[in-house]
């Protein structure tokens, strides 16, 4: 059941989004999150919605487990959308009954809302379906160097993070497990009400934690018997190397973006 | 009517996913009713899913679990009582102890089974005995005693629901000689004590010989044989194959027998060989 959840998963594969430097990744997925958000128009929006279903068909991540993902975000989604409805009462009535009025700019605005969140969650999970934990965290490391200036030191964050990063299976699995055993125990944790589920989580909430912290302690230990101590003086064994491939990457991004611009420029903005 | 069958039982983990594993390939198994069966098997040949169908914990892909001729899986409420009938415990149980007291711990699963104050208690003090708990552990707190102790607990835990069939996933991995030893005295005497149905997954071929009455052993989603200890440990060049081995005092024996010692084939514990090698010498002087 837990297992379902997708989301921030990686997928290995070897698609030319998979083969782009993290580094690029991260800097063309944050830009493309902001180019969502530059959109006006449903001319301009078309366009990155093209661009996102081409970037998710190009990973070649099969859509079904991608989709089975979302599943629960898709409620969220619907829900703020159909708000945006009854809010927005500009533009022409389309209905009209009793205090809900229902407008063609409220009608427009849910129906942008919603493809724009739909294109967010799509681009930014593509840059960890894509991108192993290790690359990834590889690549904040590298572009978080110039933090130095305020004193953090990005490899003690990047350390923290492929930590965290690594232990997230490592927990699920390990709920999962406790889970099983409970069960196996008579805990019935999909009946009743919300305090009752809720005190029904103590037999799975507190071995987690015990075993957690225990891990904490071992890892640390596991660290320092390996003489680490932060990043200074370390040396890579993959150093990385932007390639070709992540300049036409960059070039396509750009093209992305003018053409937004455009499309802004000559058509009427819708919100 | 077997006690356990399972018929055509497939299951998948990571279904339709790039990871998809087939963990259990088409078994079909029968075990009757009493005795210690032992479940042996390289790692990761699907042992620890297997068993997880045998209490409805997982659901098979395709094929069914029959408990007594009925159908576990049939609907929810039926599958959840298999649970409290066929009482399962973990590989390493000591980590999902949770309660404050000892005694809380091994009192959680007859409590979800609705038992009363009364029935608690005494179900409680007779698992603990089962394991060699002393009472004088009842109010301590589980995270503060050793592993071994702490598996015990783990273990009484299921006992406590006095279920008829008891699985033990692996009960002696990762403790010393003088635990194991403990465990497998303990896994004897409640056989013993209760005379119900124990099976044992178990990576020991020593301990398997010792105890065991019936051994199944699975290979690569696969049963591959199943049979007494006697059966299976005579298949030794397939054993080898799977990854497995015989005891190791077999495979002092056979060497013996090749060079020259007239011993009995089929010397799978310690004792039966000391049994064997005292009548080979005592023939050998009086000759
Ligand atoms: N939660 C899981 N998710 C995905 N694959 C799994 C999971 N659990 C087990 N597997 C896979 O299923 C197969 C059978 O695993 P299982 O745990 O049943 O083996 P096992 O015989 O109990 O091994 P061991 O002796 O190491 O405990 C293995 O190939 C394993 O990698
Ligand atoms: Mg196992």
């Amino acid at each position: 059941m837990i297992k379902e959840i997708t989301i921030g998963q990686y997928f290995p594969g070897k698609s030319f989004l998979h083969k782009l430097d993290a580094r690029t990744k991260l800097i063309l997925v944050l830009a493309v999150l902001i180019f969502i958000f530059l959109c006006r128009n449903f001319y301009s929006l078309a366009l990155i919605t093209v661009f996102s279903v081409v970037c998710v068909a190009v990973s070649r991540i099969p859509l079904r487990s991608m989709l089975k993902g979302f599943r629960v975000l898709f409620v969220i989604i619907l829900l703020t959308s159909l708000l945006q409805i009854f809010y927005n009462n500009e533009g022409d009535a389309l209905f009209e009954w009793k205090k809900i009025h229902i407008t063609t700019g409220g009608v427009y605005t849910a129906i942008f809302i919603c493809v724009r969140i739909i294109c967010l969650i799509f681009v930014s999970s593509l840059l960890t379906y894509t991108t192993s934990p290790t690359l990834l965290t590889d690549g904040l490391e590298r572009l978080l160097k110039p933090l130095k200036v305020f004193h953090i030191e990005s490899h003690t964050l990047a350390m923290m993070m492929t930590i965290a990063l690594r232990f997230i299976p490592t927990l699920i699995e390990e709920v999962d497990h406790i889970m099983s055993a409970q069960k196996a125990r008579g805990a019935d944790l999909e009946t009743g009400g919300l305090l009752k589920r809720a005190k029904a989580m103590v037999p799975i909430l507190v071995p987690l934690f015990v075993n957690s912290f225990r891990r904490a302690y071992d890892l640390a230990y596991a660290m320092e018997c390996r003489c680490y101590r932060g990043g200074a003086g370390r040396t890579r064994m993959r150093v990385m190397k932007l390639a070709v491939r992540d300049y036409i990457a960059f070039v396509i991004c750009a093209a992305l973006l003018a053409g937004i611009i455009l499309l802004n420029i000559f058509f009427e903005a819708v919100i | 009517m077997s006690l356990i069958e399972t018929k055509d039982l497939v299951y998948l983990y990571g279904a339709r996913t790039p990871f998809e594993v087939k963990a259990l390939d088409h078994i079909d198994l029968r075990l009757e009713e009493g005795g210690i069966k032992a479940v042996i098997g390289h790692t990761g040949s699907g042992k620890s899913t297997l068993i997880q169908h045998f209490n409805a914990l997982l659901k098979p892909a395709q094929g069914s679990v029959l408990f007594h001729g009925e159908n576990i899986n049939a609907n929810k409420q039926t599958a959840y009582r298999t649970r409290f009938r066929i009482g399962l415990c973990f590989q390493y149980p000591e980590y999902q102890l949770f309660e404050d007291t000892v005694f809380a711990d091994i009192a959680f699963g007859p409590k979800n089974m609705g038992m009363s104050e009364q029935e608690i208690d005494s179900a409680v003090r007779t698992a603990a005995s089962y394991v060699g708990v002393g009472e004088e552990l009842f109010d301590r707190s589980p995270f503060d005693l050793s592993g071994g102790q702490k598996r015990r607990i783990a273990i009484a835990g299921v006992m406590a629901m006095n279920p008829e069939v008891l699985i033990l996933d692996e009960p002696t991995a990762g403790l010393d000689p003088q635990g194991r030893e403990t465990i497998l005295k303990m896994i004897l005497n409640y056989r013993g004590v209760t005379g119900k149905t124990v099976i044992l997954v178990s990576h020991s071929m020593d301990d398997v010989a010792r105890i065991a009455d019936e051994v199944i052993v699975v290979n690569q989603g696969k049963i591959a044989l199943q049979g007494t200890v006697h059966e299976v440990f005579s298949h030794s060049a397939e054993l080898t194959q799977m990854g497995l081995s015989v005891p190791e005092v077999t495979g002092i024996t056979d060497r013996l027998r090749d060079m020259g010692c007239e011993l009995p084939v089929g010397i799978f514990t310690v004792g039966q060989a000391a049994d064997a090698l005292a009548d080979y010498l005592a023939g050998r002087i009086r000759k």
